[in-house]
C-alpha cells in the first residue's frame, strides 16, 4: 500500500503557479528522490505535506487519511517528520533540547501536568535517553549540551535529521540534507539515511540537488519542472529520460 | 587545584551548592520577616508581589517570546476583583483570591488571541491598548457603581484570620509579607517546573521558531493562549493581595496604569528574561535601586555635589541612567551576570546521560558559552 499519495495538488501564490496538478505515490519502505531545477516546487510540495501551505486544489493522502483534514500540529503525531532546507532549529536550545523538542509528539505532559509536575520526571528521563541515543548515532553526542546557535552548518544539518528522527516517524521528509556538506560528509549522509531507513523501517522522501547522491540511494525518483512532474521511475530510467535531460541541460534549438 | 572547579550537575557537591544558595535566600526572607520594622517589611512585601507578577510575565515574554505591555491591566483586574467583592459585596477577603485567579486566567486567554496573529511590535501595540483601555474603564462614570469611578474603593481590610499565628492589626504587615512570600514561592515553583518539561520546551520552541515548533507537533494556539492565561493569573493574584495590603484601589495607582506594565517588563529584563531567578532579582533591583535613586537630589545630594539644593526629578534620571548601564553591562540580565561570575569559580558539568545501549557515546563536553535560561 502507498504510504503517501499526492493527487493533483496545485498551489498558487498570486500569479505564480508553484505546483500544477502534481501527482505521485510513495510505497512503504521506499526512498523516493524528488529532483528538479530550482523553483520546480519541491520545497512547496514539502510544505503542503507538513501543512504549512494550503493547496488550492488536490488531495494528499497519508496511509489513506486526507492530510488536509489534519491541523499543522497534528502531522507529527501521525508519524510524519521533516527537516528544513535552510535550517529551522531552535537556536537558544542545546542540541539535546532541540532533539527532545523533536520528540514532542511522543510525549503527553501538557500544561496542567507540567505546572503540577505530575509525570514530568519520568517523561524527561525517557526523552533525554532517547534523544541521546539519536545524537550519538549521528555523531553529535559530544556536542549535546552546546546551544545550536553558532555551530557549523554541517553539524546543524545533521541536527535537523536527529530532531526529525526523535519524533519516531514512519515517513521522513528530507529537504536538501546534503546542501553545504563536503564530499565525504555526503557519502556518510547517504549511509546514514540508508541505515536509519532499514533500522526504523522508514519511508523517505528526499529533495536533493546532489545528483550522484539521489541516484545512488533512491529506489524511485520523481523529476519536476515548473510545478509539474516530468518523469518518474527508477534512477536509471529518470536519468535517461529526454524530458529530464532537457530540463537540466536545455534543449537543442 | 586550578580554578574554575568542575562540579557535575546532580552530584553531592552540586546539591550542597544549591542548598546553600536556597538556604541563604530563605534565611534572608525569614530574618526579614521576623526582625524588620513595619515599613521595611511593607516594602519587601511590595517587592514580592511585583516579583510574582514578573514571574508570570517572564513566562510569557522571556520564555514564550510574546511581548505584553498589558500586564498592568491584569494586575489591576486582580486588585479590582478583590476590592469590588470585598468593598461592594461584603465578601470575606481571602475568598476573593481564587475568583481573581480564575477571572484573570480567562481574560488573559482571550487577550492572548491576538498573539495568534500578531508578532513583536504589533502585539506590543495591542497590549498597550489593553493597558490604557483598562484605566479608562476604571474612570468611566457608567461603571462607577462597580468600580467607584475615579474615587475608587477605599477602606478595605484583610485582618489575619484566627488560625494564623498573627495578632490582628498589630501584625498586619507580617501577615501580608508571609502571604506574599508563599504565593511568590508557589508561582516560582510552577514556572520552574514548567520550564523544565515538555510543555516548557514547546514554549521556548514557539519563541525560537514558530514554523518548526508546529512541525514538531506544538499546538501554537494552545501554548500561546494558555501561557497568556497563566501569566495573567499570576499578575492577578499579586494584584489582589496588593489591593488588600494597600487597603484601597483607585485608577491612579501607578501599577494599574501603563507605567505598571513597563515596570514589570523592566524587572523581567533587568533580572534576566527567561531565567527562573530573574523575576525575583529584577524586582529586587527595581524596588531598592529605585528607592535609593529617588533619594538622590532630594536631601544631601550626591557625594556632596548639589549640597543643600533640591533637584526635583533627578532621582528618576539617575534610575534611568542606571537601567541603561545595567542593560549594557548585562545583556542577559543580572542573573546572566551572576552566572558569568560563577563560571569563573565553579563550572557545572552536565549530568551524564542515562544510557543503557549506546556504546560509542563520547563524554559530552561542557558548554563553553553562557546562555540565559
Amino acid at each position: 500500500m502507498s504510504v503517501l499519495q499526492v493527487q493533483d495538488v496545485s498551489v498558487r501564490f498570486g500569479g505564480i503557479q508553484a505546483l500544477a496538478g502534481l501527482s505521485f505515490d510513495i510505497d512503504e519502505g521506499q526512498i523516493c528522490g524528488l529532483i528538479g531545477p530550482n523553483g520546480a516546487g519541491k520545497t512547496t510540495m514539502f510544505n503542503v505535506v507538513s501543512r504549512i501551505y494550503e493547496p488550492t486544489e488536490g488531495k494528499v493522502l497519508y496511509r489513506g487519511q486526507d492530510l488536509l483534514d489534519v491541523p499543522a500540529h497534528g502531522i507529527a503525531r501521525l508519524g510524519i517528520a521533516r527537516t528544513f532546507q535552510n535550517l529551522a532549529l531552535f537556536p537558544t536550545m542545546t542540541l539535546l533540547q532541540n532533539t527532545m523538542t523533536g520528540a514532542h509528539c511522543t510525549g503527553n505532559v501538557g500544561f496542567v501536568r507540567s505546572a503540577l509536575r505530575i509525570g514530568v520526571r519520568s517523561e524527561e528521563k525517557r526523552m533525554e535517553a532517547e534523544a541521546f541515543e539519536i545524537l550519538a548515532r549521528l555523531g553529535l553526542a559530544p556536542l549535546a549540551y552546546r546551544p545550536a546557535m553558532g555551530l557549523p552548518f554541517g553539524t546543524l544539518k545533521r541536527l535537523e535529521i536527529a530532531r526529525a528522527l526523535a519524533a519516531k516517524p514512519s515517513l521522513l521528509l528530507l529537504d536538501e540534507p546534503a546542501s553545504g556538506l563536503t564530499h565525504s560528509e555526503v557519502d556518510e549522509l547517504s549511509e546514514t539515511i540508508h541505515d536509519v531507513r532499514d533500522q526504523f523501517g522508514l519511508t523517505v522522501l528526499l529533495v536533493e540537488h546532489h545528483m550522484s547522491m539521489v541516484m545512488g540511494i533512491s529506489d524511485k525518483v520523481v523529476a519536476m519542472e515548473f510545478g509539474r512532474k516530468i518523469a518518474e521511475g527508477t534512477p536509471h530510467e529518470v536519468r535517461n529520460d529526454p524530458h529530464v535531460i532537457a530540463a537540466y541541460l536545455g534543449t537543442e534549438v | 587545584m586550578a580554578w574554575p572547579k568542575d562540579v557535575r550537575r546532580g552530584s553531592a557537591w552540586h546539591r550542597v551548592g544549591q542548598l546553600v544558595l536556597f538556604g541563604l535566600v530563605a534565611l534572608f526572607f525569614i530574618r526579614a520577616g521576623l526582625t524588620w520594622n513595619r515599613s521595611g517589611i511593607g516594602q519587601l512585601t511590595d517587592m514580592l508581589l511585583f516579583a510574582t507578577a514578573a514571574v508570570g510575565l517572564n513566562l510569557l515574554v522571556g520564555v514564550t517570546g510574546q511581548i505584553s505591555l498589558g500586564h498592568s491591566a491584569f494586575f489591576g483586574l486582580g486588585a479590582y476583583t478583590s476590592a469590588v467583592l470585598v468593598g461592594q459585596y461584603g465578601w470575606t477577603p481571602g475568598w476573593t483570591f481564587p475568583v481573581s485567579i480564575v477571572l484573570c486566567f480567562a481574560v488573559g486567554m482571550v487577550v492572548g488571541l491576538p498573539a495568534l496573529r500578531l508578532k513583536g511590535v504589533y502585539l506590543a501595540l495591542v497590549s498597550i491598548a489593553l493597558a490604557t483601555t483598562f484605566t479608562q474603564l476604571l474612570n468611566w462614570d457608567r461603571l462607577a457603581w462597580l468600580t467607584g469611578g475615579p474615587i475608587g474603593i477605599k477602606g478595605l481590610s484583610y485582618l489575619p484570620p484566627s488560625w494564623t499565628p498573627f495578632d490582628g492589626r498589630a501584625d498586619l504587615g507580617k501577615w501580608f509579607f508571609w502571604m506574599s512570600l508563599v504565593v511568590f514561592v508557589i508561582c516560582t515553583l510552577i514556572a520552574s517546573s514548567m520550564i523544565r518539561s515538555r510543555f516548557g520546551r514547546s514554549m521556548v520552541a514557539v519563541r525560537d521558531n514558530e514554523t518548526a515548533a508546529a512541525v514538531m507537533g506544538v499546538n501554537l494556539a494552545a501554548v500561546k493562549t494558555l501561557v497568556f492565561g497563566l501569566s495573567a493569573a499570576m499578575a492577578g493574584i499579586a494584584g489582589s493581595i496588593f489591593a488588600m495590603k494597600l487597603t484601597l484601589v483607585e485608577p491612579v495607582v501607578q501599577f494599574f496604569t501603563l507605567f505598571g506594565s513597563i515596570f514589570l517588563l523592566v524587572m523581567v529584563v533587568l533580572g534576566g528574561a527567561g531565567s527562573t531567578w530573574g523575576p525575583l532579582v529584577g524586582a529586587f533591583i527595581f524596588v531598592y535601586v529605585r528607592d535609593w535613586a529617588s533619594g538622590v537630589g532630594e536631601g544631601n545630594g550626591v557625594l556632596g555635589l548639589f549640597e543643600g539644593t533640591r533637584i526635583g526629578g533627578l532621582g528618576g534620571i539617575v534610575f534611568g541612567v542606571l537601567l541603561i548601564v545595567i542593560v549594557f553591562v548585562a545583556p542577559f540580565g543580572a542573573v546572566g551576570l551572576l552566572r558569568k561570575a560563577r563560571a569563573k569559580v565553579v563550572r557545572v558539568l552536565p549530568r551524564p546521560p542515562a544510557l543503557p545501549t549506546v556504546a560509542n557515546a563520547q563524554e559530552p563536553q561542557p558548554p563553553t558559552t553562557v546562555v540565559s535560561g
